[in-house]
């Protein structure tokens, strides 16, 4: 993906060392973006 | 008649089995060069063109069943191993599985024409828990698909092969050494092109600690959610503030990313 930016002038990419996985083992905080069931 | 396709009419269906098995184990072997090439002779009445395509297909499947096997066993560390070793970093692990999310089991057909897809698919079945009947069948179509079609384009080109096989005969080891010296040229380009590429990202990677330090002091970056529209149905929840943007999406939405400004990007 960093490639594929860099091909469309996008150069100032920094890949996160762990992925999404790493921030949630730390605790950081994370925003569901999940649709909220509608209630009966 | 050269030694070279001596060799091929004599052992051709020896040879094919074993070049097209070493490169789905994943050895940088030109196997499609090969295929096209028996397709030529089978065109030229050399070659049996069905024991080809069951030679070509039936190694196929073979390599494709032991990356299935140690995918399944291994799970998803494995595949980022075979990023790590594969000539295609770009095109690896995201690609692949962008096109399982979109096209399901019949992905292992299509990976089989891209290079570095072809060789992380397999595993990736194994990963996602495809079940071993289903893919041995199609495994077993994508096989037959793919070494039919280069031995189909070998077959309809077999007079023009005969004389570009011709010629290099003529020019005799030269010949071979100038064909096989740009194979070699050709994967070591590949590798030390990987190889810049990888170790750049290396150096400039940041920790969860350090962008978490960023965000909170109010830094001029912008994180860019790029799981694959899989992963992020699995887990639809991003980082407070970041944008989403699969790969498919790339194309149509890149200019919502500024290029003044530090972009960090995680996947899964």
């Amino acid at each position: 993906m960093a490639l594929l930016l860099k091909r469309r002038g996008i150069e100032r990419v920094r890949p996160l060392a762990g992925g999404f996985r790493a921030w949630q083992d730390l605790g950081y905080p994370v925003k569901s973006l999940a649709p909220i069931a509608s209630g009966g | 008649m050269g030694h070279a396709t001596d060799l091929l009419i004599r052992y051709g269906y020896i040879v094919v089995f074993g070049v097209v098995l070493a490169e789905q184990i994943g050895l940088p072997v030109p196997s499609q060069l090969l295929l096209v090439g028996a397709g030529g002779l089978a065109g030229n009445g050399r070659l049996n063109p069905f024991i080809v395509l069951v030679a070509g297909a039936f190694a196929s499947l073979i390599g494709d069943s032991v990356w299935y096997g140690i995918g399944r066993a291994g799970g998803p560390r494995v595949l980022g191993w075979i990023c790590r070793i594969s000539l295609e970093p770009d095109s690896c692990v995201r690609r692949t599985h962008g096109m399982f999310g979109r096209c399901g089991a019949w992905s292992l057909v299509f990976a089989k024409f891209v290079p570095g897809l072809s060789t992380v698919a397999p595993p990736l079945a194994g990963v996602t828990g495809m079940s071993l009947h289903a893919f041995l069948g199609i495994s077993t179509i994508a096989g037959l698909v793919w070494a039919g079609v280069f031995i189909a384009l070998g077959w309809l080109f077999s007079s023009q092969l005969e004389v570009i096989g011709t010629s290099l005969e003529g020019l005799g080891s030269w010949g071979l050494a100038v064909v096989v010296g740009a194979i070699v040229a050709y994967v070591a380009y590949k590798y030390v092109m990987r190889h810049r590429f990888m170790r750049k990202l290396r150096i400039a990677r940041i920790t969860p600690e350090e962008l978490k330090t960023m965000l909170d002091a109010g830094g001029d970056v912008m994180v860019v959610d790029v799981r694959d529209r899989l992963d992020f149905q699995t887990e639809p929840s991003i980082i407070p503030g970041a944008l989403h943007l699969s790969t498919d999406e790339l194309e149509a939405r890149h200019l919502e990313i500024p290029r003044e400004r530090d972009i960090i990007l995680y996947c899964t």
